[in-house]
């Protein structure tokens, strides 16, 4: 009997091409990453990484690359989220500089194309990828688009950065695999606002990677509002490294797609590091979504804080697993994680799986997981007062989502993360 | 104003509410005392219409309005108002949003229509200059984190916004100390008026002394078993309700 063939390999080999005029290091990285790939194939229910994810539809659906020429069919842009952003605007994976505005911030955002040269971005791009990373290794074989963004050494960037992906994908499934490498210097600072868009129609893949480093001092805020299409999947992974007295303060917001995937890997090198990673998501019908996230304390006095808060109602399913590793010298690591988790209908499902895995003896670190209805308590106290029972069950849904947000320390990204929940509730303007 | 006549309510089967009567006319304050386990916070979430606390027997109307059969939301438009013995914390909620919120409710439901931003904002102002509150209290999530006088000062404060017609006082003074409690009271005391009825349900005297009640009704046993003058109250205080209750018939 033949070996079965790996899952996914005959569906996305025949993407991956040599591409010429890249630097050495990039052809060695793609290749690597497609054997990496095919060794294995999709990731399956049997790998403990991917054990309540199934990317068999994946598998199967027969994706495209999504073709250079932009004959996509756009509405109008929304808005920016923040006010003042600076804004980069992807169609179908590939950067539009004529939808894009850069001003004020082109020293700092240059499409990952014409960085390829730079030191820092081979250095980060080339980093070890673990073998769970499947995904990743298919983004570096096949990725045509993306944003190099560096913050020098003690600057600010002048503004925020939007980066908004629009997905349209028309009759065909398309795909597509953006790569983004973030570097943030020494007591540097930036925020940066992801926005992922798409039509209820139409089905495609978006294979996301992110490669980050937040040097010594530096403050990095990152927040994601996942807003897919109803037929689209979303896989992300973000690699993060963190620097001395540094901070990655990470949001994600998913309502979107069909199937997500949203992973951080964080990895605290240096002392008096923290990060946060937070969340909330509400599912409904027969959305999947996951939130994995891995965070290693590998120095002294770091510190940890995770709430992942889900709404689930149809027959969705939320998935949470938090890996926590304290090293051995990681002496004095705090490290917190919570997932939350309203089923809203009997055919809602959650599954939790926190591990931590200890190696120092000095350290604090907890995890909670929670599933239940919505709080009797609450929704009568609302009642009591006059609101209606709908609406007061929407505003309990609304606190319990909200408070994941409380970790996130830009008030200003806070606020409009939560105005894009409250548009998703019909709450829209209510604060 | 607010009439009960044998009510009488179960919980889980078993009878806590049994034939009690009772009549509070507008304008006047009336105190419901009575030992732990004698039915006072089933009281209070019956008449406010918390699932669970149905009655099987008798009736309880407001103004002439059957408050029974309605939903929670539509008695508190109907102008009933409950002081929560334990306010209930809701983090992701700001408070402003809240009473936002619970005011345009009310007023949609009585045909008087949404406030406008800046109207909201003049009102919720002015009733915080009232009560000596300061505004950042609701720029904070809805009683998460606050102490007990925060909590019930939030309550007074949403009394005060909602103007309802008839109050009613769970337990207002427990996880006070007795300047909290005096600040509580204040706001309550503002709130008194010819058109407006209460009811303050509570264990100890000590909440009646700044609150005066123009009656004191005992509840023992579900039963309204003893009513009388504030003097009821303070003989109570003084002798406790094993002796009161004594002459009572079970």
């Amino acid at each position: 009997m033949a070996a079965k063939e790996p899952l996914g390999v005959a569906a996305f080999a025949p993407s991956f091409r040599e591409r010429s005029g890249e630097p050495e290091w990039l052809s060695g990285l793609r290749r690597d990453g497609f054997a990496r790939f095919s060794e294995g194939g999709l990731p399956t229910n049997r790998d403990e990484a991917w054990k309540y994810t199934s990317l068999r539809p994946i598998a199967r659906a027969k994706y495209e690359p999504a073709p250079a020429n932009d004959d996509a069919v756009l509405g109008d842009l929304p808005g920016l989220m923040l006010e003042g952003s600076a804004r980069a605007v992807f169609i179908n994976g590939r950067l539009a500089p004529a939808l894009s505005d850069l001003e004020g911030v082109t020293a700092y955002v240059l499409p990952l194309a014409d960085a390829l040269g730079a030191d820092w971005v081979q250095a980060l791009l080339g980093r070890q990828v673990d073998d769970a990373q499947v995904m990743y290794a298919l983004n570096a074989a096949l990725f045509d688009d993306g944003l190099a963004i560096r913050v020098p050494d003690g600057e600010t960037m002048p503004r925020p950065l939007e980066i908004l992906f629009v997905a349209a994908p028309g009759e065909r499934a398309l795909m597509w695999h953006p790569r983004m490498a973030i570097d943030i210097g020494e007591n540097a600072r930036a925020t940066i606002i992801e926005r992922h868009i798409g039509p209820a129609k139409g089905a495609y893949l978006a294979n996301h990677g992110a490669d980050i480093r937040v040097a010594d001092g530096a403050v990095l805020t990152h927040a994601k509002a996942q807003l897919e299409g109803g037929e689209g999947r979303h896989l992300a992974m973000a690699r993060v490294s963190i620097g001395e007295g540094a901070i990655y303060d990470n949001f994600v917001l998913t309502l979107g797609a069909a199937l997500s995937r949203n992973e951080v890997a964080t990895s605290l090198n240096g002392s008096d590091s923290e990060v946060r990673l937070n969340g909330a998501y509400m599912l409904n019908d027969r959305q999947h979504a996951d939130h994995s996230s891995r965070i290693d304390h590998l120095a002294p006095s770091t510190r940890s804080r995770q709430v992942y808060s889900g709404a689930i109602g149809g027959n969705a399913r939320g998935v949470f697993q938090g890996h926590i590793v304290v090293d051995q010298i990681a002496q004095k690591t705090d490290g917190h994680q919570l997932n939350r988790a309203l089923l809203l209908s009997d055919h809602a499902e959650i599954d939790s799986k926190p591990v931590l895995e200890i190696y120092a003896d000095d350290v604090k670190c907890s995890h909670g997981a929670t599933a239940g209805d919505i709080d009797d308590d609450q929704l009568f106290y609302l009642r009591a007062r006059g609101i209606p029972a709908e609406q007061a069950r929407l505003l309990v849904v609304r606190g319990f989502l909200a408070a994941a947000a409380e970790g996130l320390g830009d008030e200003a990204v806070r606020s409009i993360m939560l105005a894009e929940l409250d548009k998703a509730l019909g709450l829209e303007g209510i604060e | 104003m607010l009439e009960i006549n044998n009510l009488h309510v179960d919980i889980d089967g078993k009878q806590i509410i049994n034939g009690l009567t009772l009549t509070v006319p507008a304008g006047e304050v009336h105190a419901v005392m009575g030992p732990n386990g004698s039915g006072k916070s089933t009281l209070s979430y019956t008449l406010a219409g918390r699932d669970g606390y149905e009655a099987t027997d008798g009736t309880a109307t407001l103004g002439g309005a059957d408050l029974l059969g309605l939903d929670p939301e539509e008695r508190a438009a109907l102008g009933l108002f409950l002081a929560f013995q334990y306010p209930v914390e809701i983090p992701g909620v700001a408070g402003m949003t809240f009473v936002k919120t619970a005011l345009n409710a009310v007023r949609t439901a009585r045909g008087e229509g949404e406030l406008s931003a800046l109207d909201f904002l003049k009102l919720v102002r002015a009733r915080l200059k009232d009560l000596g509150i300061d505004e950042a209290m609701l720029k904070r999530p809805v009683n998460a984190g606050f102490s007990g006088g925060e909590k019930k000062r939030n309550e007074v404060l949403q009394m005060a916004l909602l103007e309802p017609k008839f109050c009613i006082l769970d337990e207002t003074d427990s996880g006070l100390d007795i300047d909290a409690l005096k600040i509580v009271a204040d706001g309550v005391n503002k709130m008194r008026g010819p058109e407006r009825g209460m009811l303050v349900i509570t264990h100890y005297q000590r909440l009646l002394d700044y609150i005066k009640p123009d009656k004191v009704h005992v509840l023992a046993k579900g039963r309204i078993v003893k009513t009388g003058g504030p003097e009821l109250a303070l003989e109570l205080e003084e002798k406790g309700y094993g002796d009161v209750l004594a002459g009572v018939a079970a």
